[in-house]
């Protein structure tokens, strides 16, 4: 009584036969094994008697108020007052925000260590400033000497 | 949906007119308890009406209304699972409605032996792992395909027939004590 169809073959073809949506020409083939394969015709069987069964099962009768409840549900919701955070913007935005307030928080604690770099720089440049200053201090000293050496020779010369 | 998203109130009535049984009776035959399904389908639609404004037509409205729908409902059997011991079959059978069957039947032997037939699918159904059983309803009573079953409960399309051919492996083996051939046969 085996079936020379594997299992997913058996289901895939047992459901879409059930279901009707096989092609025909797999519909044809089908049916020409189900001729010679009691297994299958027993699944078939069994199955249609699971639709069946399932096609009986039929809901109840919805509640009257059901409508009323929902829309009642809604205006209670919309009229409630929104937490303090909420803005109306609801919660998305909430993990950018987080970030950028981590972010910011980072640059600001490593704010003091810039300012002591250009702290750094400001000294250097003080330095050279002032050691241009003496340079051209003791330039105008050695000017102011060498302009006395020469002037007592320039009054001899007339 | 891209009318309620545009602040249009009539549409989201609209939309709750069109949608509103096919949630609640997939529900229902998910939890079989039909204040327990109708409270959940309040959720569904609070939930659909809350994310109106971000609501992306990238998929069918369907698919995207039964992944919110079956999320809740596999929590639901999921919390319910954890919770209960045993439940007798009758109680189960109370929770739900009266027991309704199609008035064609006037035979009373041939309603009894619906009747019961009915009862072992329904528990059946009930002790389904709680993936199969969505996706046999889905593909049963709203006529779903596999791609559209896989999108809702976010698996391959292979997975769906996995699930569905095993959910109805056991539906059917409930059912073969009634078949004319006996309980005999296995599936080879």
């Amino acid at each position: 009584m085996n079936c020379i169809l594997n299992t997913n073959e058996q289901e895939e073809l047992l459901l879409g036969y059930c279901t009707a949506i096989l092609d025909p020409e797999t519909t044809r083939t089908y049916k020409r094994h189900l001729a010679s394969c009691e297994h299958c015709r027993t699944m078939v069987e069994l199955q249609k008697m699971v639709d069946e069964s399932l096609g009986d099962w039929l809901p109840p009768t919805l509640s009257e108020n059901f409508d009323q409840k929902l829309f009642a549900r809604i205006r209670a919701e919309q009229e409630a007052p929104k937490p303090w955070w909420h803005f109306n913007f609801g919660w998305k935005p909430a993990i950018p925000l987080a970030l950028a307030a981590i972010l910011l928080a980072v640059f600001l604690v490593r704010e003091p260590g810039k300012s002591e770099l250009a702290q750094q720089q400001d000294g250097i440049k003080a330095d050279e400033i002032a050691e241009v200053e003496k340079a051209l201090d003791d330039m105008e000293a050695l000017q102011a000497l060498s302009t006395a050496d020469t002037a007592p020779a320039a009054k001899e010369s007339i | 949906m891209l009318r309620v998203r545009e602040g249009d109130e009539t549409s989201f009535a609209l939309l709750l007119e069109k949608h509103r049984n096919s949630v609640i009776h997939f529900l229902y035959r998910m939890v079989q308890n039909q204040a327990i399904a109708e409270e959940l389908a309040q959720e569904v639609f609070l939930r659909v009406y809350r994310s109106r404004e971000t609501y992306e037509p990238t998929a069918k409205f369907t698919t995207w209304l039964f992944r919110i729908t079956t999320h809740l409902a596999l929590n639901h059997v999921r919390d319910r699972r954890k919770d209960k011991l045993h439940d007798s079959i009758d109680e189960k059978i109370e929770d739900g409605a009266p027991r309704q069957l199609p008035t064609r039947e006037a035979n009373v032997e041939e309603r009894l032996l619906r009747d019961a037939r009915l009862g072992e699918v329904r528990q059946a159904i009930e002790e389904l792992p709680e993936k199969q059983r969505g996706a046999v309803l889905m593909h049963k009573y709203q006529d779903m395909e596999y791609s559209q079953i896989a999108a809702i409960l976010g698996c391959s399309e292979s997975a769906v027939k996995s699930l569905l051919f095993r959910a109805y492996e056991s539906l059917r083996s409930s059912l073969r004590q009634f078949s004319p051939g006996g309980s005999g046969l296995k599936a080879s």
